[in-house]
Order: structure tokens, then sequence, then C-alpha cells
């Protein structure tokens, strides 16, 4: 079993094994725990807010714009950059391989890793959800339509780590403190520059997925000006991505290797 | 030792050994506080990415350039409205605070964890510099390093606004209390966020990691004090209290009570400015506690 | 003097036409590695300067101090660095850019970092399967027994000793049983009797008529398997071919020599006559700095004068950090 992985998918089984063998992984669990801990804490005294609500909100304010990049930027710029650190990664480019399948076996693993995490947090969050106001009225028309609410939830969640994971093995490839870029990113171009120019935020990441979030979700309550179409983000997701690892895989030929 | 293997030859071999210039060192010796002080400022070059490429050193440019941005703006408004008072330095102070949470994540980090990873450290701590020298030099180089992104652009700030009015001479004079308060609260941040971002790092040797935990944990702390704050609505002053769990927010009411500004509640306004800084000293002194005990010699 | 040797040590303002031979290579051998006019330079530090050499099948070692380029340019011929000028090829392909050249080549990097959370096995048939052999766990195996790890090859790699790691890491470079072998300082870290070991098979890949070039800042070491050597020093071509011949050619290299002595200028007359030396020039302090063409002879004819003159000698001494003093450190170690 492990013999086919291996062979199957040499780097992406190395890389997997790298991630699962260091401290980020478990620091991404427990990343992928916090919804479901704001989840406890709101059971506490949900007030006025329906499971429905709650989760949304957490949803757009909490895990799309600060749990979701960091946990994959955490791993996308730590599968090359933990081989740069080491100076292992001539043992992967000193072979006959194309450079793209190196490129590919990294950002899959990023994906294999940190998907399933993220989508269980979002499980255990929308499970404890499901527990919330039990008194009143609101358990019927709310608790019982939790399934979209998670389904469009896993699909923003992964457009969102497929195009992340992406751009952010491309840069860990071009600049050394890649995870810093990526913080620098999310939180001045998306959240701060976002807030003041709108024409910078429909070409972030964060926009795409949340536009696939309301678009799966399809309720007129929950939307935001400038949504782009399911289709228009899910091809933005497809593109940048491929793009991004067209680019990783020609850096990836052209790097000096100290 | 001569070549095995070479041909022996008759003539007498000259000059086997040479003095490849090496000589014992005989001129004055510096005391310990500059050997400290020597690896306070090699740390700081390196964190801020002196002598690497410019992909090392963009994103601290960028972080400063990001810092004094707000600055320049609010001078160049009030320059053309001199009415209007676009932001108060509590309002600075908070609006900047997650720029300077990423300035930690990018220096902190960077000043500790190499020099493990790299193994370096018995290097270190074979010369004449103490495994608590070593820890101070850390401490000198993340609080100044984080005083120039906490303290500058506010003092540039309290400039500009002098000097924008009639007399900037008296303006100066007549507004040397916020210059006192830009200090403290300057000083107060750089110690504080330094020394979290210290104590995260003094527990991995992946500066990845390191960065993700203290941006994330600014972040998240702030959500986290937010949530628990309404969950224990009924239980005051508790929902006070745990807003002193996020650092942000620590930092909004440390400003706010030291300009006497004030706020709700829910923003930590019934917590007492004493109280205030003195959770900040003691998360300082705790944070510097368990750093230098992680570096202390064991057996 | 008299017998033309086999190869010239090139002079670094020369560009030779391409039908001479290049230098590291005896008359009509046919080169696997041909490095041509390569330069390499950081910013404003030039590492590499204009190096142009063949290499034939067989062992050559990569000779120089630490910090001369050897490892800058062996990662050159690894292709993982770009020349900042010049090219290198391998059986006549380029290296860099064509990952296919890795089916012939096998790499032994400088550094001593192996994926840590694998087993020597693991590790080994990693580079098995990267390399798509039909079945990479035997031939795993038979790499592994080359090194003599079999052992320890089911431990983590992270818990190996310096030397355990240089081996398992020779085992992955030859897990594919390439034609051509680069080594960064295999011997780093390693115990005597490791070190025999590892030399001796060295001298088995050369001597199947494989091309090994092994870096390292031990001439003895190099000696012990190195049919021919290329000697770095400051990034140049300071010499090449066999270490005998160079070793000769060096004493017969014009160098400077300082002499200290109770009577300098009665000892530089009595030295003049003998045709050894060259000119002198006197540097006060009892010493004079003598140019010589023969080293030997000077340093022979040298205390036999003195005694014959009544003089005392205090010291004699090579001056400049040329080529054969750094040569002399080389062969000294």
């Amino acid at each position: 079993m492990a013999m086919m992985a291996w062979r199957a998918a040499p780097v992406l089984t190395l890389t997997i094994r790298q991630f699962l063998g260091g401290k980020t992984a478990r620091v991404v669990l427990a990343l992928a725990l916090v919804p479901a801990l704001f989840a406890l804490i709101w059971l506490v005294r949900p007030g006025d807010i329906s499971p429905r609500f709650f989760l949304v909100e957490t949803f757009r304010n909490l895990i799309l714009p600060t749990l979701l990049p960091i946990a994959v930027l955490l791993l996308a710029t730590a599968a090359f950059g933990n081989e740069l650190e080491d100076r292992t990664l001539p043992y992967l480019t000193l072979k006959p391989i194309g450079r793209w399948r190196i490129v590919l076996g990294k950002w899959i693993a990023v994906l294999v890793v940190v998907v399933p995490l993220l989508l269980a947090g979002l499980v255990a969050a929308t499970l404890l959800a499901a527990r919330g106001p039990v008194d009143t009225a609101s358990r019927v028309s709310n608790g019982g339509d939790l399934g979209p609410v998670l389904g469009a939830m896993a699909a923003a969640t992964v457009a969102g780590a497929i195009l992340l994971a992406a751009v952010f093995v491309l840069v860990s490839l071009v600049i050394p403190r890649a995870l810093l870029a990526g913080m620098v990113y999310v939180f001045a171009w998306e959240s701060l520059l976002g807030r003041f120019l709108p024409g910078v935020q429909s070409v972030s990441i964060r926009h795409a997925a949340d536009s696939i979030f309301i678009a799966v979700l399809n309720d007129p309550a929950v939307t935001f000006a400038g949504a782009a179409t399911l289709r228009g983000a899910l091809l933005t997701v497809v593109i940048v991505s491929v793009v991004a690892l067209a680019l990783a895989a020609l850096r990836l030929r052209s790097m000096n290797l100290e | 030792m001569s070549a095995p293997g070479a041909a022996p030859t008759a003539e007498p071999r000259f000059g086997e050994v040479y003095d490849r210039g090496y000589r014992h060192y005989e001129g004055p010796r510096h005391g310990q506080a500059s050997s400290v002080w020597a690896l306070a400022r090699y740390s700081m070059a390196r964190a801020l990415g002196f002598k690497k490429s410019w992909t090392a050193k963009i994103i601290p440019i960028l972080l400063y350039v990001g810092a004094i941005l707000p600055v320049v703006v609010v001078v160049g408004v009030t320059a053309f409205f001199p009415a209007a008072d676009v932001m108060s330095y509590p309002e600075y102070f908070s609006t900047i605070f997650l720029l300077e949470g990423i300035f930690v994540a990018a220096i902190a980090p960077e000043l500790l964890c190499p020099d493990r990873r790299e193994g370096v450290l018995p290097l270190y701590f074979s010369r004449p510099i103490t495994r608590l020298d070593y820890v101070i030099a850390k401490m000198l180089a993340a609080a100044i390093l984080t005083l120039t992104i906490s303290l500058l652009p506010a003092v540039i700030l309290w400039l500009g606004k002098q000097l924008l009015t009639g007399q900037p001479l008296a303006a100066m004079r007549d507004h040397l209390g916020d210059l006192g308060r830009i200090g403290a609260a300057g000083v107060l941040i750089a110690f504080y966020i330094g020394a979290v971002g210290l104590l995260v790092s003094s527990f991995t040797e992946r500066k990845g990691v390191a960065v993700g935990i203290i941006v994330l944990g600014f972040l998240l702390t702030e959500s986290l004090s937010g949530a628990l704050s309404v969950a224990l609505a009924d239980r005051p002053p508790w929902d006070q209290w745990v807003i002193l769990l996020s650092p942000s927010r620590t930092v909004f009411r440390m400003a706010t009570a030291l300009w006497g500004v004030e706020v709700s509640g829910r923003m930590g306004g019934g917590l007492p400015l004493g109280a205030v800084i003195g959770v900040m000293a003691a998360v300082v002194a705790v944070c510097c506690g368990i750093v230098a005990w992680r570096y202390a010699a064991r057996d | 003097m008299t017998d033309k040797p086999r190869w010239m040590p090139r002079p670094v303002d020369d560009i030779a036409p391409s039908s001479a031979p290049l230098p590291g290579l005896g008359a009509g051998v046919e080169p696997t590695i041909v490095v041509d006019r390569v330069s390499k330079w950081y910013g404003d530090v030039v590492a590499v300067s204009d190096v142009s050499f063949g290499i034939a099948p067989g062992v050559t070692g990569l000779l120089g101090p630490n910090g001369a380029g050897k490892s800058t340019i062996l990662k050159m011929m690894a292709g993982l660095l770009a020349p900042s000028t010049g090219t290198i090829s391998l059986d006549g392909r380029p290296v860099r850019g064509n990952p296919l050249i890795y089916r012939r080549l096998g790499v032994v990097p400088e550094q001593e970092q192996v994926y840590p959370f694998l087993t020597g096995f693991e590790f080994v048939r990693l580079n098995a399967i990267l390399q798509k052999l039909p079945d990479p766990a035997e031939a795993a195996r038979r790499a592994i027994a080359l090194v003599e790890m079999a052992s320890a090859a089911e431990r983590r790699v992270g818990g190996y000793s310096k030397g355990m790691r240089q081996r398992i890491k020779v085992a992955a470079a030859l897990v594919h049983d390439p034609q051509t072998i680069l080594l960064d300082e295999p011997l780093n870290g390693t115990d005597p009797v490791q070190r025999a070991a590892l030399i001796a098979l060295m001298r088995r890949l050369g001597a199947t008529g494989r091309t090994v070039v092994v870096s390292s800042h031990v001439l003895s070491e190099v000696e012990r398997f190195a049919e021919n050597i290329l000697v770095i020093i400051n990034g140049k071509l300071a010499a090449a071919g066999d270490f005998h011949t160079i070793r000769d050619k060096m004493d017969e290299h014009p160098r400077a020599v300082r002499v200290r002595s109770s009577d300098p200028r009665r000892l530089a007359a009595a030295l003049i006559e003998i045709p050894a030396t060259g000119a002198v020039r006197f540097d006060g302090d009892g010493a004079f700095t003598a140019e010589t063409d023969d080293v030997r002879a000077f340093c022979r004819a040298a205390p036999a004068l003195a005694r014959r003159e009544g003089i005392h000698v205090y010291e004699i001494q090579a001056l400049d950090e040329s080529l054969s003093s750094v040569f002399a450190y080389l062969v000294g170690r």
C-alpha cells in the first residue's frame, strides 16, 4: 500500500510524510478546529443568532478571510520552503522527471493535507451549530437547512484552497519569505486595500471563494455587491491555478539551487 | 603530515607548515556589553534583510511603507482641510496594529529560528557570550526593531500635525503631552508584541510555523475575545477582562485610556489604564522569562 | 623542462582555439564532461573565472582550498547552478535545463541534510523511483550494499552519523548505475574505515570506465583515488592533469623566496652565482627576496652556501600566495 503510493506519486508521498512529521500539520489541525471552538463559545449564549446565521457569518468573516488562507499558506509555502531551507531540493531536481511533476506533487500534497482537515473542522462546527437554540422555533426553521450551508462552505473551501495553494507554491519559489508575503497579501491587499478600492477586491482570491460560497448557497439574503457568477469564479480558479503552477514549473527549471 | 604516496625526495623539505597569518589578538578588548550589542546589531541587520537579495528586503520595506502611508495621508489631508481632525492617535494606533503584528511576525522568527535550525547556538555559547547574553541581545534587537515601527511613524504624525499649524513651535509646546503619550504607547506596544513574537519563535525552528502562529494569534485572539465577551455578558466584569486576551484589543484600550477617550464596555471601556498596562507588563515579563528559560542550560 | 608534459596549465588570458585539447585531457582522449569558458559571479563577487577543462572516464579529483570555487563548479556541472557565462555539457548535451541528463548522471550534493523522517532504505528507494527504475526496491538494496549500509538501512536517516549520511547519499546517487558521478566532498565526516571503503568504491567505479569527479580540499585523500586532478584556486583553474607531474611543474615554476640570515648581502652575492637564482631584492631586517625558477635547487643550494660562508640562515620561506604556495599548502595537509 505504502509502496504503491511511493511508486505512483513519489513527490506527493514524500511531501505528505514531510508535512505529517513536522509541526506545520499540527498547527493546521488546530486551525481547522477553531470554527468548532467558536461554535462552542456561541452555544453558551446564542442570543437571537440562529445556527444558520452563525455559520454563514463565521465562515464569511473568520474562516474565509483568515483561517483558510493561513492554513493553506502554511503548507503551500512549506512544500518547497522546507526543502529550500534544508537544501534537500536537489534530491528531487537532480532526477530525470519533468519539473511540472515535482510542482504538481507538491501542490496536490498541500491539498491532500489541508482540505480534509478544514472540511472536518467545518463538519464539526456545523454539527455543534445544529445543537444551537433548542428551545426556540428557530431550530425548526434554521436548524434543518444547515446542509446547504455546509455544502457551500465545503465548495468555497476547496476552491479557495486550490487557488491559494497554486499561487503560493509559485510565490515560495520566487521569494524567500513567502509566508510573510502571503500574509501581507491576505491582510493588506485583500482586507485593507479591498475596503477602499472595490476594484482590488474583484481580483482577490477571497473574492473568488466568497462568490462560490454565495452562488452555491443561493440564498437571496446572503450576498454581496460585485459577486462573480459561479461560472466566472470557477473559471478564475482554474485559469489562475493552471497559470501559477505552470510558472512554478518554469521557475523550478531555471532556479539556482545552492 | 607529509603527503603519503608522494615520491620521497632527497633534498631537505622546507617550510612545510606555513604561517597562514594567524596572530594572537593583543589589542584592547571591549566588555560584555559590546559583544551583546554586536550580536544585537547583526541580528537586526539580518532580520531586515541587509546584505541579502532584494526579495529578502521587500517585506520589511513594504511594512515600513505601510506604516508610514496612513501618516502621510493624514498629514496631507490635514494640510488641505485644517479643520478636519482626520485621525486621532488612538485611532492611528489601532489602525496600524495588524501591520505591526505582521512586522513582528517578520522579524522575531528571523531573530531566533535560523540559529536553532542551523545549529549555530553551540558556536555562540562557546564564545564569551553566555546564554543569557544571547537572549538579551535578541530581545534588544527585537525591542529596537519593533520600536522603529511602533514609535517612528507616530512621531512623524505628531510632527506633521504640529508643523501644519500657524505656529509650529507653540503648537509643539502645547502638544508635548501628546508626544509623551505617543512615546509611552509606542514603547508599550513594541515591548508587548516583541515579547510575544520572541516567545512563539523560541518554540519552533521553522520560521514559517512561527510566522503563522504569530499572525494568527493576533487575529484569532481578537475574534475569540469578542466571542467570549458576548458569552460572558451576564458575568461582569469578566466580559471586559477577556478583552485582554487579545493583543489588538488590549492595545486599543491602552491607547484610548491613555488619551482619555470614552469607549463602550464591549471595547473594554471599564478597564482602568493601570490595569491594562499592568497586564501588558506582566505579559512582557512572562514571555521574556519563558524565552530565557527556553535558552537556559539544562542537564 | 625537457620532456613535453602531457598537459599544460592553461594561462587565464589565453582563450584556446577549439581545436587544441582541453586542459585536463590527454591527447586523443574523448571527454565525458566539457566545461567551456565558464564564469560565475554573484553581484560583484567572482566565484569562478573563465574556467575551461574536460573530464574523461576514470576518477578525477577537483582540488582546492575551501572557498576556491570547487563547489560552485561542481554545482554547475550538476546543473544546479547556471553559469554566468560559458557552457557545460555532458556527453555533448547541456546539463542545464535538461532533466533527462540525470539518467546518466548521479550527484552526491554537498549538504548533509537528508530527509530525516525517511529510513535509509526509503530514501534510496525514493531516488530509484524518481529514476523510474523497474524494480526500485531491488536497486535500492543493491546500492545500499555497495556502501555497506545494509545493517542500518531500516533506521531513520535523522539518527544517522555524518559518515552514514554521506554513505547513504552515495548509495542514492549510484542507485541507477549512472555512467557519470559527481561527488561534492564525500569524505567529509567519515571515519578512516568508512573513508577507505568509499575510496575503494570510487576506484572501482573509475576502473569500470565510469567518469567519477570528486571534490576535496585534502590532497592526500584525493591522491588515493584520483588518477587526474584539477586544481582550482581563487576561482581559476590553476593546474590540471596527473598529480606527480603537476608537483614537478610546481617546483620549476618561478616564485619568490624570502631568506633571512645574519649577513644577507654576502649570502645573496653567493646565491646569485647559482643558475636557479634570478633577481634579488633586499628587504632590510636581515632579509632579501630572491626570484627563482627552481625552488628545489635553490633550497638545496642556500643552506650549503651559507654554511660555506659561515652565515646563519634563520628562515627560508616561499612568499607568494600564488598557485605554488597554495599547492604546497595542499600537499602539506
